[in-house]
C-alpha cells in the first residue's frame, strides 16, 4: 500500500473479478522491439476533430472517448448543451469528480476513485469499463516542463492492457492521449507506475460494463 | 512539533479537496506561511493548458489551501474569487518552461525539503537561522520553481520569503 492509500483513504472497493469481462476483445500484438503481447480491449480511434481547440479540452474528450465505447456518440456541440445548466458548462477543464459527473449526466453510471495497482487498472480494460486516469504529463511525455510536482496534470482514456503472452504477467496498456493528439499510445508498466501510481493514482471508471454482443453474434453466426 | 516537509507535501497533495481541483491545473509546493495562529503550509492551483511539446501556459491561481504543520491535515480551502490570494500586478498567463530535467527537479525538490525541515522550525517560533541557511534554501527554491510562477509564491506566502530575503540584508 502507498501513501496516498493510507493518507487519503482510497477505496477502489472489491477488486473486480478476472473473468468478469470474458467476451472483451483480445489479440496478439508485436511490439517494434520484436516482443510479443496479449493485448486486452479496443483500441479506438478518438475523435478528437469533434471538439474545438481540443487539446486544451483533454479531460472533455477523454469523457467523449468513453461515451462513444458505450454507444452513446457525442460531439463538442452535444455536450455542451447538455452541460449548459450544470456546474461543468465551462469545461475548460475538469476534476475526476467532474468527469465521472459529465459521464452520468450522459447516460454512463462512473465514478471517481484512487487506484491501488496496476493490476486494478488492468482489471478495469480487461472487464469491458470505461477508464480515465490522470496522469503526470511530465513523466508521461517526458518533458520537465510539464512536470506536477508530484500531482498529476493530464487526462488519459484506458483503453486496453497489455500482458505476456506466456506468463499473463502486466506488460503495460494502451491509452488515448488527447492533449497530444495521440490514439493508442502504449505505455509500459513502468511508465504508468512512475505517472500514475506515484502521483495519487485518481482515476474515473464506469460502473457499467461494455459487452460485446454484435461481435459475439458475428463469431458464432459468421 | 513539525511535521516533516515531505509528510506535510504528501498530506497537501492527498487533501480530500483534490477532487475539486481541475486535472490539467499546475499544482504548487506548499510553503510555510505565518500568516494564521497555528504554523501551517500553503499552496495554490492555477488553470494551465497543456499541449505535448510546447510549455504549458499557466494563468492566475483559481484556488488555494493549507494543512497545518504540526499535524498535516487541510485546515482551508478557497477559490480565489471567493477569497482571493495576493498576486502580481499582472496576472496576465505566462509560459512555464524549464532548462532541467525531470530527474534534477525532483532531487533538487528533495534537497528543498530537507533544508525547509531545517529552517522552518526558526521561522514558524519568529527566530534567526544562520543567514547561510536560509540563503541555501532560497537558492534551492529559486532553482526548482517555475521562475514564472515565482511572483505568485511570493505573494502567496510573503512573510516566508521576507524572512528568507533577510539574510540578503543581514
Amino acid at each position: 500500500m502507498t501513501w496516498w492509500q493510507q493518507d487519503f483513504g482510497g477505496d477502489a472497493g472489491e477488486p473486480p473479478s478476472a473473468d468478469a469481462g470474458a467476451d472483451v476483445p483480445s489479440w496478439l500484438e508485436v511490439r517494434p522491439d520484436g516482443s510479443e503481447l496479449l493485448v486486452y480491449g479496443e483500441i479506438t480511434a478518438q475523435r478528437t476533430d469533434f471538439f474545438e481547440d481540443f487539446e486544451a479540452r483533454s479531460a472533455l474528450c477523454c469523457c467523449a472517448d468513453v461515451l462513444r465505447a458505450f454507444d452513446r456518440p457525442v460531439g463538442f456541440a452535444d455536450l455542451e448543451a447538455r452541460l449548459a445548466d450544470t456546474p461543468y458548462r465551462d469545461a475548460s477543464d475538469l476534476s475526476v469528480a467532474g468527469m465521472a459527473a459529465v459521464l452520468e449526466l450522459n447516460g454512463v453510471s462512473a465514478r471517481a476513485e484512487v487506484g491501488l495497482s496496476l493490476e486494478d487498472l488492468a482489471a478495469h480494460a480487461e472487464q469491458g469499463r470505461g477508464c480515465v486516469i490522470a496522469v503526470d504529463a511530465g513523466v508521461w511525455w517526458n518533458e520537465p516542463a510539464h512536470w506536477g510536482f508530484g500531482a498529476a496534470n493530464l487526462p488519459l482514456t484506458l483503453t486496453a492492457s497489455a500482458r505476456d503472452p506466456a506468463s499473463g504477467d502486466l506488460r503495460g496498456f494502451y491509452f488515448n492521449d488527447p492533449a497530444s493528439g495521440r490514439d493508442g499510445v502504449y505505455g509500459d508498466t513502468a511508465v504508468v507506475s512512475r505517472s500514475w501510481l506515484e502521483t495519487g493514482a485518481q482515476m474515473v471508471f464506469t460502473e457499467v460494463i461494455k459487452t460485446w454482443v454484435g461481435d459475439l453474434l458475428e463469431g458464432i453466426f459468421g | 512539533m513539525s511535521s516533516s516537509y515531505p509528510a506535510v507535501r504528501r498530506a497537501f497533495l492527498a487533501a480530500p479537496i483534490r477532487v475539486d481541483v481541475p486535472l490539467g491545473h499546475q499544482i504548487s509546493v506548499p510553503l510555510p506561511t505565518s500568516a494564521w495562529p497555528a504554523p501551517s503550509y500553503l499552496g495554490f492551483a492555477c488553470p494551465a493548458t497543456r499541449t505535448r511539446g510546447t510549455p504549458p501556459v499557466v494563468s492566475a491561481p483559481d484556488r488555494w489551501w493549507a494543512v497545518t504543520a504540526e499535524r498535516p491535515v487541510l485546515v482551508a480551502y478557497a477559490h480565489t474569487l471567493h477569497i482571493p490570494l495576493s498576486g502580481p500586478a499582472d496576472p496576465a498567463p505566462v509560459s512555464v518552461a524549464t532548462e532541467r530535467q525531470g530527474d534534477e527537479l525532483e532531487e533538487d525538490l528533495r534537497v528543498a525539503g530537507e533544508l525547509l525541515d531545517q529552517v522552518t522550525p526558526a521561522f514558524f517560533a519568529g527566530t534567526n537561522v544562520a543567514a547561510r541557511q536560509r540563503e541555501e534554501l532560497r537558492e534551492c527554491l529559486v532553482a526548482v520553481l517555475p521562475r514564472a510562477l515565482l511572483p505568485w509564491y511570493r505573494a502567496a506566502v510573503p512573510t516566508f520569503f521576507r524572512w528568507l530575503d533577510e539574510s540578503e540584508a543581514s
